[in-house]
């Protein structure tokens, strides 16, 4: 088997890149940020990798460190990069755990795509991409791939509740609803999960928690989306579902 | 103001269904060297276009003037 079908990159929670069966030696940072922009990239062209890398040097410089981390990235793990003219991409088999995270996110945010198959990964509720890393390509990635995961919680909580899952459909709501607190489509979607799960209650509860925390933060009441979810003076309903005072 | 300092000021801004407003959320991030592993910190939240500049602004004086004081760090 090839060496590169035996490499794992992972991004989310920290860099590593391990093989199968050995641990490769530990990288330099610079081939780190290489192995790092290649695991994300959608554009091969080495011109822009080289230029995102090293932004602050001339091109022909860039291109020279490029070529330098290439040969030692080559040197220190066999295979794990495929050059072809100016295109640079990880090797076919290289497995990356940010891909796997899209894969998921894109299977559970198509409407064709029943639950039966999708679950609440572990890596999805682990931590950020590269944390302590602050180049730019970094921090934008960073911030699509938090978007993603929330919106595909989101998604995958209703579709949980409607197989029936109540247990993991409320593990991604409060997953969605830790990823941004004010977030409203993710407080309703845990409203929902309690309403499925007949606790009405709990309902209740985590409406007035996030209308409070709203009239808190903006000063706005929940939309009618929200409060459409629920019905005052329901068994468990102690405080009426006005809108909190908007603050001034 | 020491040369090396550099910052990152992240806007996010999201429209809620049936919500007349957009809401905000400003976190900043001390990228300066020597400052890996210092996390984000929410500077501001913000529901219209006037809180969204006046937040920038106010960022900006402050990293400008060395003083950090987001609203979610212990700093």
């Amino acid at each position: 088997m090839a060496l590169a079908q035996l490499t794992r990159v992972t991004l989310l929670d920290g860099f590593s890149l391990r093989w199968e069966d050995a641990t490769p030696p530990e990288l330099p940072r610079v081939i780190q940020c290489l192995v790092a922009r290649l695991s994300l990239s959608r554009c091969p062209d080495r011109d822009v990798i080289a230029g995102q890398l090293w932004p602050d040097v001339p091109e022909s410089r860039a291109h020279g460190s490029l070529r330098s981390a290439l040969w030692r990235l080559r040197q220190m793990t066999p295979g794990t990069v495929e050059v072809s003219g100016v295109a640079l991409v990880l090797a076919a088999g290289v497995r990356v755990d940010v891909r796997e995270l899209e894969a998921w996110a894109a299977q559970v945010l198509d409407p064709s795509v029943g639950c039966d198959d999708l679950a609440v990964r572990g890596e999805v509720l682990r931590g950020e991409l590269l944390p302590g890393w602050h180049e730019d390509w970094v921090v934008l990635e960073r911030e699509r791939l938090r978007q993603l995961r929330m919106h595909a919680l989101e998604v995958l909580a209703d579709k949980l509740v409607v197989a029936g899952r109540l247990g993991e459909a409320l593990e991604a709501a409060c997953a969605a609803v830790h990823e941004e607190p004010l977030r409203e489509s993710a407080h309703r979607a845990l409203v929902r999960v309690h309403l499925a799960q007949g606790d009405l209650a709990g309902a209740h509860r985590a409406y007035r928690s996030f209308r409070d925390l709203l009239a808190d933060a903006f000063g706005v009441a929940p939309s009618p989306s929200m409060t459409r979810l629920l019905v005052p003076g329901e068994p468990g309903d102690r405080t009426p579902l006005t809108p909190a005072p908007a603050v001034t | 103001m020491d040369g090396d300092r550099s910052a990152v000021l992240l806007v996010r801004v999201w429209l809620e269904d049936g919500a007349r407003s957009f809401r905000g959320r400003l976190t900043t991030l001390d990228t300066s060297a020597g400052r890996a592993g210092v996390d984000a910190a929410t500077v501001a939240l913000a529901s219209s276009p006037r809180d969204v500049v006046e937040a920038v602004r106010a960022w900006l004086t402050e990293f400008l003037g060395d003083a950090p004081n987001p609203i979610d760090s212990d700093e």
